[in-house]
């Protein structure tokens, strides 16, 4: 068997597995071929609402949708759900008209009081949805009106910068399947993995057709899914995977046709198989993570004080942890903006490290990491060497995960640590849990009842102008000014930003790679097997 | 004790010897990064066996790994051995109640989610410690934790031999206890036992690699065989830099050696030459 | 202890029982003690709400009965994996007992230079691997060979576990035969012109009997640790993998369930080995 003609071997066995011999010439057509994603980890419940982590969230994504979509390329809002949506001048009103004819999976048809339910449940505490908090306005709930038939308006306290990206998100969710839990207060346990896959219904281009677990997530096209033509690939299927190694030799191997997360080191693996497996890489650039040094500000004497610490920013060669750690897969940073977020980084940054003033020697002190991180491991081996040049000295203390999140958001019993987040939209908004003093994800002195400090107060006003102006110049001046606040005051060091990987087997077409959300499934109706004749 | 035997001794006190010395032997620091060299393949000027992801030097790496490397894993193999043996004997020889609080006690021991005991250590302990002597400590315990395999497998073998004729003799001329287990149990159990430590040495040596991960180990910049193991065995290094599993060999032949020397001891301890000659 | 055999099974089972109880004790006051919780990434995702947080933990802490990171009941999430884990298991232990025992029974009658060193550069080079690194092995030899799927192929996963196994039962095989080999029946039989396969099989193997079975009794607990490893790295969807989330994302009814389950399987085996020891040596039947 000769390398080249393999995937298409395979191919024709999947197809004739199901049921469809001679699946090659199929494969042109549309509404056919499988798709086989290979995944990290299993999902944890069949409810869009309350799901907690990525994997679940990507594979429900598949079987709903919102009003509004996010386009992954552009990164403007499109109507989805909605034929039409406007926002009115003041940013207050939104006002959207659903497509004629929506029905969920299940048949039942997709009206406004499916819309006004699905907004309800979110806002209801007992529901348990982790997006409460960003459907709350100037301390009131975003309120719901019917205007007609297929007519809404979405009516906010004040005015909110991202317009009608709020809906974005938001799965609409068939009222006659759920309203009985939600009046019980029992939303946040139904649709768990146990439910009768029947039971289940939503708006999106896929349905769950068969659940193994710890195996994989079988899908079918949603028969009711209102783009005409579409979805053009007629089954799909995230295949679980237990460590990215198993995730990577299985897209590797030709057994899985797409693949996502993986770190540098294993684009390199895929990249050596590319050629014979017919697989192409994508690198989309800087992502929306971002790794940082932590430090300790909630507790006096805790970090080392600010000198030490501009110091230390000074010190740190983070192109050296982008090319040896990331292999050149990663963008150095200055500020915790990634690249990837365009205009909304400040530029301007670079200067504030140019004041050199040399601190007193400081005392010892640690530097946590997450020792199941390979990558974070030899970051903190740079930076414990960096230092050390720079007369700093730092103990490196590897902890497991979970007891280093523990001990740095809960028992707040640490001096510095290595961690990474990510901005979950490239607009400031989205670090507002990070940036607001009062924020759960204000790592370096989290839930505070005031500012403790001037310039946390300060960050906290420009972050609230942020959210509520309409006028895009004044947003990006004060967003510049919040990041040069954060680089003088170094409550962390922003270290470096891994690239956004995938990686797909080469006919597959429609690909629109995406910075936000899901890189290559987002547009997941569009995606189809190109024609193969002449391989 | 025999030339193979002679030989693998000599060895382990030439390794054991270049571990010690380490510090002073070693072409580099270590910890020291190399920055323009990271991924040099071995044979590379300065970098006998090439140099890791950060640009160390491996060699020294796996020298100075060696000195902390051999003694952990030869300490908690020991500790493991020495007690669960012991323990073992005693229960054949106690029979009753004793005998089945120990055996209860290591089948308790096997199933206990020692994982999460390590991790509540860590949280228990001051973050700032200094990494030798928590290694040290952890070992020790890691020793004490495989006691129960250890204890199982001595009861196993001298269970058949607590009743054969030749004890129950020594016992009907008034031998104690203690001299039973010292001259008729534990000798029949040891062979097992020195083979069960010649086999959990070097996972006591990989279990650092878990104590890393759980917080009990060392930094990334600290050498050790563990790490060192640890940094090959990823799909990517195996693949792009297959090279980096040059120092298991080396471990794979310190664990023979061991082995050897353990196989010519248990061969001179045996008695009776007369039937050896024929074999 | 064959003569009262009702007493000594009701003994046997109380103990079990009390085993359990306190093992499940040892559980409940560890949990108590690590740090973290199955929510505790959650905790900082900036897009999580904090009261949904809150109120998810609160709802978890109160149930035992089902999983903490999917909500099922832990039944349902162990056994079928425990099905799975030990059909690998069990095929593995087999294929490797079956491999080491002749293997040592012929480098303890017939030795020669050539092959002692051969065969014991493999055992040894097989001993210092580390499962992980064997693992791999296979994982690669799946990518780049096309003989085996890289996920969830039993065949693939039985050749790696076995080979896993195989050094430790080698050596201990070998020790106890060796044992065996020094009593005077062996050379008595040996001398009568007894052919090697049968005194292999009539004289040495009965004669060792104590430390093979003492090492079947502790087989198991071994295999079932060693599974883990190459289950999760080969995609065999059996215990390895589920565990080792739940270890890390606390997911304690399912930690609390695979440990009673485990126990249950490390005292079985043990009863088994003891019973077979009864049943092979007289010897001790009528000291007990």
């Amino acid at each position: 068997m000769s390398p080249v003609s393999r995937p298409m071997l395979r191919r024709e066995w999947l197809g004739f597995a199901a049921g469809m011999p001679f699946a090659r010439r199929a494969v042109a057509d549309p509404g056919s071929g499988v798709l086989r994603v290979a995944v990290r980890a299993d999902v944890r419940s069949f409810q869009p609402l309350t799901a907690l982590d990525d994997p679940t969230r990507t594979a429900l994504a598949l079987c709903h949708a919102g009003l509004v979509r996010t386009n992954g390329v552009t990164l403007q809002p499109e109507p989805y759900l909605a034929e039409r949506v406007t926002v009115s001048r003041d940013g207050k009103r939104i006002s959207a008209t659903l497509r004629a004819g929506l029905r969920f999976s299940d048949g039942a048809p997709l009206t406004v009081d499916d819309v006004v339910f699905t907004f309800a449940a979110h806002l209801d505490p007992k529901s348990g949805s982790p997006q409460r908090d960003s459907l709350i306005f100037g301390g009131e709930p975003l309120r719901v009106e019917k205007r007609g038939p297929r007519d809404l308006e979405f009516v906010l306290n004040q005015p909110f910068a991202l317009g009608a990206r709020i809906l974005d998100g938001v799965a609409i969710l068939p009222r006659h399947r759920l309203e009985a839990a939600f009046r019980d207060g029992k939303l946040n346990e139904s649709w768990g993995l146990g439910t009768p896959l029947g039971e289940l219904a939503g708006a999106g281009p896929y349905r769950i057709a068969e659940h193994k677990a710890g195996i994989g997530l079988f899908y079918a096209p949603n028969p009711h899914y209102f783009r005409p033509k579409s979805p053009q690939i007629g089954a799909l299927s995230l295949l679980f995977s237990a460590g990215e190694d198993a995730q990577v030799a299985r897209f590797a191997a030709g057994e899985a046709d797409l693949v996502s997360g993986f770190g540098a080191g294993n684009y390199g693996v895929i990249e050596g198989y590319a050629e014979r497996r017919g697989l192409r890489l994508y690198d989309l650039g800087a992502s929306l993570d971002y790794s940082f040094v932590l430090f300790n500000l909630g507790k006096p004497d805790a970090a080392p004080p600010i000198a030490v610490r501009r110091a230390m920013a000074r010190a740190i060669d983070r192109s050296a942890i982008a090319k040896l750690v990331y292999r050149g897969l990663a963008a150095p940073l200055v500020g915790h903006v990634t690249p990837g977020r365009g205009e909304w980084m400040n530029r301007n940054l670079a200067r504030a490290f140019e004041s050199a003033e040399s601190p007193p020697p400081p005392k010892r002190f640690t530097l946590l990491v997450n020792s199941g991180n390979p990558a974070h491991m030899q970051t903190a081996s740079i930076i414990e060497a960096d230092c050390a040049k720079a007369g700093i000295p730092v103990a490196v203390v590897a902890l497991e995960f979970r007891s280093l999140v523990d001990r740095v958001v809960n028992r707040r019993d640490f001096e510095a640590a290595i961690l990474s987040l990510r901005s979950g939209d490239l607009d400031p908004v989205a670090d507002m849990n990070v940036m607001l003093s009062s924020g759960q994800s204000h790592l370096w002195n989290p839930r505070q009842a005031t500012p403790a400090t001037a310039w946390e107060a300060e960050i906290d006003g420009l972050m609230r102008s942020v959210a509520t102006t309409l006028d895009r110049p004044a947003r990006k001046k004060a967003f510049d000014r919040v990041q040069a606040i954060l680089a003088e005051q170094v409550p962390w060091i922003p270290l470096v930003s891994p690239h956004t990987l995938f990686a797909a087997r080469r006919d597959l077409g429609g690909l629109r790679p995406s910075l936000v959300g899901h890189p290559a499934l987002w547009n997941v109706e569009e995606l189809h097997w190109l024609r193969t004749t002449g391989r | 004790m025999n030339a193979q035997g002679r030989l693998a001794l000599l060895a382990l006190a030439a390794i054991y010897g270049i571990a010690l010395l380490a510090p002073w032997i070693v072409p580099h620091d270590p910890a020291a990064q190399y920055r323009d060299s990271a991924w040099s393949p071995p044979g590379t000027p300065g970098f006998p066996l090439g140099a890791d992801g950060l640009g160390r030097d491996q060699l020294s790496r796996l020298l100075a790994g060696a000195r902390v490397s051999l003694l952990s894993g030869t300490l908690a193999a020991a500790v493991a051995v020495a007690v669960g043996g012991t323990l073992g004997s005693l229960a054949v020889l106690a029979r009753g109640g004793f005998s089945a609080v120990i055996l209860r006690a290591a089948d308790l021991s096997m199933a206990v989610p020692w994982t999460y005991a390590l991790l509540a250590l860590r949280a228990a302990l001051p973050l700032q410690l200094p990494p030798e002597r928590v290694f040290w400590a952890v070992m020790a315990m890691l020793g004490l934790v495989g006691w129960a395999r250890a204890a199982r497998l001595a009861y196993g073998v001298a269970a058949g031999v607590r009743d054969r004729d030749y004890v129950l003799a020594s016992r009907g001329f008034g031998a104690r206890s203690g001299y039973i287990l010292r001259h008729h149990l534990l000798p029949e159990a040891l062979p097992a036992l020195g083979v069960h430590f010649v086999l959990a040495a070097p996972q006591y040596v990989l279990a650092e690699t878990t104590l890393t991960f759980l917080g009990l180990g060392f930094p990334d910049s600290y050498p050790s065989w563990g790490s060192l193991l640890a940094a090959a065995a990823r799909l990517d290094t195996l693949l792009g830099h297959g090279w980096m599993l040059l120092p298991a060999p080396v471990f794979a032949g310190v664990f023979l050696c061991y082995h050897t020397v353990g196989v010519s001891l248990a061969q001179r301890w045996q008695p009776g030459p007369a039937f050896q000659a024929i074999r | 202890m064959l003569t009262r055999p009702w007493s000594d099974a009701l003994r046997r089972v109380a103990s079990a029982t009390i085993l359990l109880m306190a093992l499940a004790a040892i559980c409940f006051a560890l949990f108590a003690l690590v740090p973290g919780d199955s929510l505790t990434d959650a905790a900082i995702d900036p897009g999580v709400s904090p009261d949904a947080v809150a109120a998810m933990r609160q709802r978890l802490a109160a149930d035992w009965t089902h999983s903490r990171i999917d909500g099922r009941p832990v039944a349902e999430a162990i056994l079928p994996r425990a099905a799975r884990t030990l059909s690998l298991s069990l095929a593995s232990l087999l294929s490797a007992w079956l491999l080491a025992v002749p293997y040592a029974c012929r480098r303890t009658l017939r030795r020669s230079a050539l092959d002692t060193a051969a065969g014991g550069a493999a055992v040894g080079l097989l001993v210092a691997a580390p499962d992980l690194l064997l693992a791999l092995g296979g994982l690669w030899l799946a990518v780049e060979s096309e003989w085996f799927r890289t996920s969830g192929d039993f065949l693939l996963g039985w050749i790696v576990l076995t080979l896993v196994l195989l050094p430790a039962l080698v050596r201990h095989a070998q020790s106890a035969l060796a044992e065996a080999a020094l009593q005077p029946f062996v050379a008595a039989a040996r001398m009568a012109g007894i052919p090697d396969d049968r005194l292999a099989a009539l004289w040495l193997l009965p004669a060792s009997s104590g430390p093979l079975i003492a090492l079947l009794g502790l087989g198991f607990a071994t295999t079932l640790s060693a599974s883990l490893i190459v289950e999760t790295v080969l995609g065999w969807p059996g215990l390895g993998p589920l565990l080792l989330e739940a270890i890390l994302a606390r997911d304690y009814p399912v930690i609390l369930g695979a440990v009673l389950l485990s126990g249950a399987f490390a005292i079985g085996g043990n009863l088994a080995a003891d019973l077979l020891q009864l049943a092979v040596d007289p010897r001790r039947r009528s000291a007990a």
